[in-house]
């Protein structure tokens, strides 16, 4: 009966979206000294140069690519809360890969070779925890969030210990070979063709869910598992591949934040990139097609707390503010229900 | 029973109307259907009011209308005489008029315990006192209710019981009881119904059991394609012939299958199954065998292991051991340890389940996307499937929004579209009417006589014992065939 008195999604995404914007703007307002200034650094600033507005297309990007990861999870009926290390470690790899001496002789065949390890990593990440569920009926939501929180230390290992840049002074791996690097869009900002890329497949993930056989199987098993068992479909099969992709997304995400942004991986890359996505997938609700507004929404409010900590005397801490007011709004609205719907029935996945 | 009708009703319908648009034809026009034509009713306090109608009737609409889940196209609610405009379901709960649905979407991830906490008033959540309130009145109504069951693990029967629960604790004035019998037992029906007037609020029956209604109802309303046919109070005096006359138009004709059929070899057989499940009666050595071109029963009482039998053999409970086949079929021999419904419905077998809403369809899914999942979404597949159910629907409508005659149909058409050389069909004329039950019964019988052997697992020992319908008849008890 709670569906009859709640108002629909879009309405809540609205309100909850509107609802983090206004506590972020009171919280700018009063965290600096002018708070008129505050607000202008604050609405303005993020448009203000071509430096400004392509790097906040560019997060816009990334984060797009993994919150299709994590919108095609969603839609299946699962959490993949492992989205900080399957961003993670597929750059690292990427980073490893292309910034080997050598590299640079093979051409595209490294870059190739470094794309598919990026994305063969994110998904092998997220199908161990498909998998237990479909085996063992463990739950995906704490096993993908454990065995992320687990492989996060071992990375920053990696990038600080044995792959750290001995030249450098940074906590990070040597920077890629320049003729790996996606040239930029809109220079001297980051914006690069992965921008695109992940509006493409946007559009590509909203025609699979609502067009193939495929994308039918996922939508009526997240909605409805025990029907789709009882109908015949394989409930197991179709938690294991979402997840898998889920995961190559993410992967996909974490190569071009090295391909196309950064250039190299840094300690701590990930940097709450995965929690960014869940959020923008959850703002979205269940249409990949909504999530390049979420994105855009979610950088620019991003990119907004940046910039105003930089020109007016707000401290950094803000970002981080933000970013948990979206979260709160968001997920007290959606996670009772994901929570509640991905629960198994003690029922054994064929 | 004590005649109130001298007081002033609670709540009343003035000339009701509402008008549903069709299903668009292939030039995507459309007609407009009229699911209420014109409905004026009286609630009165402390009667339990039954409202009767063959499915599709419009007694759903009416009571989705009474409850602000629908807006009528045009009439009136008046609630204590005030003329009432219901934008939602919580306006109409604002005036204590409750529903408890066919199939009630509960809050999933909650216990029966903390699901009856949402509709009870104050804010103080006393668990021992709930819980101890909710044991008792389990026992009362005969209920398998435990306050701290999850919701989403309940069969249909508790289901029911929680979303009462649910709706009982908000201490409603008017409260709507959408078929209730439906998924209940006949045990549990009767003494579920002896317990509706001491509730003490004004009770609405939807039901389409005439017996149910001329034995438990203070006053009965009778309604036919939209109209109100028959209104007449206890003093009156109505009888079930009374209600059948008003109900249908001219007498049914109940075709009883052509004998003679079932003589060909065994195309069903079931061997020593062996189930257990935590809370369920256990299996013991089952073994069945069906003909081609023959219908057999199984029946048994409640706690007969029937349910269990039924998850066994259809793949959604893992036996403890046990085989199925379908000789002919080219499948082998299937073991029932390791059969999901995948490959129980590759091999050829057609399952028609008992939870019709949670298993043969869900509520939030489109009828499209229920009529298609055994063609993976094909929407070419549809309007075949619509066709051969006879339903003149929207497939773009939520499936939730069909009667239960009607979503019966539309899964019997999607399982039988394959011409399945088997078919095993749980309780499959729970909550049906006389004219669906005969149509049900019809349609069996012509997929006999295809020469599919179907087997029906059935709480209603008078039809699992009709001869006429059955070639053969198993006895369920306590877990083993007598």
């Amino acid at each position: 009966m709670r569906r009859f008195i709640v108002p629909s999604g879009a309405i809540l995404a609205a309100i909850a979206t509107i609802a983090a914007l206004v506590a972020t703007l009171v919280l700018v307002a009063i965290s600096g000294d002018s708070p008129a200034e505050s607000l202008a650094a604050f609405a303005v600033r993020p448009f203000s140069s071509a430096w400004f507005l392509g790097n906040l297309l560019d997060r816009a990007g990334l984060a797009l690519l993994a919150a299709l990861g994590s919108s095609v999870a969603l839609r299946s009926g699962n959490l993949n809360l492992g989205g900080e290390a399957q961003i993670y470690a597929p750059a690292l790899v990427s980073a490893a890969m292309l910034s080997a001496p050598g590299a640079a002789a093979s051409g595209l065949l490294a870059f190739v070779a470094a794309l598919l390890a990026a994305i063969a990593l994110g998904a092998a990440l997220a199908l161990v925890p498909g998998v237990l569920k479909t085996r063992l009926g463990a739950s995906e939501i704490l096993t993908s969030f454990l065995l992320s929180a687990a492989i996060l230390p071992v990375l920053d290992y990696l990038v600080s210990g044995p792959l750290r840049n001995p030249e450098g002074n940074l906590l990070a791996t040597r920077e890629i070979e320049q003729s790996f690097r996606l040239p930029s869009l809109l220079p001297p900002s980051r914006l690069n063709p992965s921008f695109l890329v992940a509006c493409a497949l946007a559009v590509a993930a909203a025609w699979f869910i609502s067009r193939t056989r495929a994308g039918y199987r996922l939508r009526v098993s997240g909605t409805a598992p025990e029907f789709a068992r009882f109908a015949g479909i394989n409930v197991g099969s179709v938690t294991a591949g979402a997840m898998a992709v889920s995961g190559a997304l993410h992967g996909l995400a974490g190569f071009c934040a090295i391909a196309g942004t950064w250039f190299a991986c840094h300690e701590g890359f990930s940097a709450g990139m995965g929690w960014t996505a869940r959020a923008v997938a959850l703002i979205a609700g269940r249409s990949p097609l909504a999530a390049i507004p979420a994105a855009l929404l979610v950088a620019w409010l991003q990119a907004a707390a940046d910039a105003t900590s930089l020109y007016s005397r707000v401290p950094v801490d803000v970002t981080a503010f933000i970013q948990a007011a979206i979260f709160l709004v968001i997920s007290a609205r959606s996670l009772p229900g994901l929570v509640a719907r991905s629960r198994p029935r003690g029922a054994r996945y064929d | 029973m004590i005649d109130r009708a001298g007081d002033a009703p609670v709540c009343e319908t003035r000339d009701l109307r509402k008008e549903f648009r069709s299903r668009p034809d292939e030039t995507g026009n459309y007609r407009l259907v009229v699911a209420l034509d014109g409905v004026s009713l009286a609630f009165r306090p402390g009667e339990v009011h039954a409202v009767v109608g063959e499915n599709g009737a419009g007694k759903s609409t009416l009571m989705h209308v009474l409850t602000g889940l629908v807006a009528p196209t045009s009439g009136d609610i008046l609630v204590d005489g005030v003329p009432r405009r219901f934008a939602s379901p919580a306006d109409a709960l604002a005036l204590d008029i409750a529903m408890v649905h066919q199939r009630p979407l509960l809050a999933a991830g909650l216990t029966v315990l903390e699901n009856s906490f949402l509709g009870s008033r104050g804010h103080s959540l006393d668990r021992p006192r709930a819980r101890a309130r909710i044991r008792a009145l389990a026992r009362e109504w005969n209920a398998p209710l435990d306050p701290d069951d999850c919701v989403s693990e309940l069969g249909p029967e508790a289901r029911f019981f929680a979303a009462f629960l649910e709706a009982v604790s908000r201490e409603p004035r008017l409260l709507v009881l959408d078929e209730p019998t439906a998924v209940l037992g006949p045990k549990a029906r009767d003494a579920f119904l002896s317990t509706l007037p001491s509730l003490g609020a004004s009770i609405v029956l939807v039901t389409h059991h005439l017996e149910e209604a001329a034995r438990w109802a203070d006053r009965v309303t009778v309604i036919r394609k939209g109209r109100v046919t028959l209104e007449a109070d206890r003093a009156q005096g109505f009888s079930a012939a009374d209600l059948e006359k008003a109900m249908f138009p001219a007498d049914l004709d109940r075709p009883a299958r052509a004998g003679g059929t079932g003589t060909g070899q065994v195309a069903l057989a079931v061997n020593e199954l062996d189930a257990s499940a935590r809370g369920r009666v256990p299996l013991n050595s089952v073994s069945l065998s069906v003909r081609a071109g023959s219908c057999v029963a199984v029946t048994g009482l409640a706690g007969s292991g029937l349910d269990t039998l039924e998850d066994a053999l259809c793949g959604m409970l893992p036996a403890d051991a046990g085989t199925l086949s379908l000789p002919g079929a080219g499948a082998g021999t299937i073991s029932l340890r390791s059969a999901s419904p995948r490959r129980l419905r590759d091999a050829g077998l057609a399952l028609v389940p008992s939870d019709r809403a949670f298993r043969g369809s869900h509520p939030e899914l489109t009828v499209a996307e229920v009529a298609s999942v055994r063609d993976a979404g094909d929407p070419s597949s549809v309007a075949p499937i619509l066709e051969r159910a006879g339903l003149e629907i929207d497939p773009e409508r939520a499936a939730r929004t069909l009667s239960g005659g009607q979503l019966q149909r539309l899964i019997l058409a999607r399982e039988l579209a394959r011409a399945p050389r088997a078919v095993i069909l749980a309780s499959p004329d729970r909550g049906l009417d006389a004219r669906s039950t005969a149509e049900l019964k019809a349609t069996l019988s012509a997929e006999a006589a295809r020469g599919a052997a179907i087997l029906v697992l059935t709480e209603d020992t008078d039809w699992a014992r009709d001869r006429s319908f059955f070639d053969e008849t198993y006895v369920l008890s306590e877990g083993a065939i007598e």
